[in-house]
C-alpha cells in the first residue's frame, strides 16, 4: 500500500467552512444551558456562499456561533473592529463597524446571503475598511 | 463593590480562535437581559475560585476567565451593579437602553481591555 501524497494542503488559519462545520456539534445548551443546535444542512449552505461569493483578497474574518441561532463573523482591520451577524433562519445580515479611533459606531444592513448583491456589499463593506 | 473590583467573566470555548477571544464575549445576549453576568471580584477572590463555582457548583462550561474593572466599565458608561439572587457574588454589567450599535461598541472595548490584562485563569 503506497501511503505518500502528491502534495498537502494547508488549511487557512481561519478556514470559514471547516470552522462553521464545528458548530453543527453543537448540542442544544451548548451556552449556559442556552442556545440550540445549528441547522447542519444550513451551516453547509452558508459555507458554500461564503466560498462562492466572498471576496478571496479580503481578509478571512474569525467566526463564532451565537446563542440566538446566528453566526458572527469578526475582522480586526487597521483601527476597525468589523463584524457581521448572519441569522441562520433567514440568512439576513446585519454589519457593524466600530472604529475605535473616534468611538464611533455604525449599523450597515447587508441583506439576505442568498442574494448576490447582499455580497457585493458585504464585500464592499470589509473592503472599504481594510 | 467599589472601582477597583475585578469583575471575572467566564469564556466559552467557542468564543475564543486561534487564542482570540470573540469581541462579543462581553455582549449580553437575549438570556441576559441586557445585564451581562459576572462574578464579583469582592466575593470570589481569585479567577480560579470563580471559575471553579461556575463549572462545578453551577456545571456550566468554561474554557477560562477574564475580567475588566467597574472603573473600566464606568469609562464606558456602564453600571456594574451587585446581583446576588442567582447566587452569592453575582453582578451585573447593565447594557440597558442601548441600540445595537452602542452595544457592540461598548463590549468591544470591555473585551480589548479584558484582553489587555490577559487570562486570568485558563483551564
Amino acid at each position: 500500500m503506497n501511503n505518500s501524497v502528491d502534495s498537502i494542503e494547508v488549511l487557512p488559519i481561519r478556514d470559514v467552512p471547516s470552522r462553521l462545520k464545528e458548530f453543527i456539534y453543537l448540542k442544544k445548551g451548548w451556552l449556559e444551558g442556552y442556545g440550540g443546535p445549528f441547522d447542519a444542512g444550513r451551516i453547509q449552505e452558508l459555507g458554500d456562499l461564503f466560498v462562492s461569493h466572498y471576496d478571496s483578497s479580503l481578509p478571512l474574518p474569525y467566526t463564532y456561533p451565537d446563542e440566538g441561532n446566528c453566526i458572527e463573523w469578526e475582522w480586526d482591520v487597521g483601527n476597525h473592529s468589523l463584524s457581521v451577524e448572519v441569522s441562520m433562519d433567514d440568512f439576513k445580515a446585519v454589519a457593524y463597524d466600530i472604529c475605535l479611533d473616534d468611538d464611533t459606531a455604525d449599523e450597515i444592513e447587508i441583506g439576505d446571503l442568498h442574494e448576490l448583491s447582499s455580497w457585493v456589499r458585504l464585500n464592499a463593506f470589509v473592503g472599504e475598511n481594510r | 463593590m467599589n472601582e477597583h473590583t475585578k469583575l471575572f467573566r467566564q469564556i466559552n470555548k467557542k468564543w475564543i480562535q486561534n487564542g482570540r477571544i470573540i469581541r462579543i464575549a462581553f455582549t449580553p445576549t437575549p438570556k441576559d437581559h441586557s445585564g451581562l453576568s459576572v462574578f464579583n471580584g469582592d466575593v470570589f477572590a481569585t479567577a480560579q475560585k470563580a471559575f471553579d463555582y461556575f463549572t462545578q457548583t453551577l456545571s456550566l462550561s468554561s474554557e477560562g476567565v477574564v475580567h475588566v474593572t467597574v472603573a473600566d466599565c464606568q469609562s464606558v458608561n456602564l453600571p456594574a451593579v451587585e446581583d446576588n439572587d442567582a447566587f452569592q457574588g453575582h453582578a451585573l454589567i447593565l447594557f440597558n437602553e442601548l441600540t445595537r450599535a452602542e452595544i457592540k461598541f461598548k463590549s468591544t472595548r470591555l473585551t480589548q481591555i479584558a484582553e489587555s490584562y490577559g487570562w486570568d485563569y485558563k483551564a
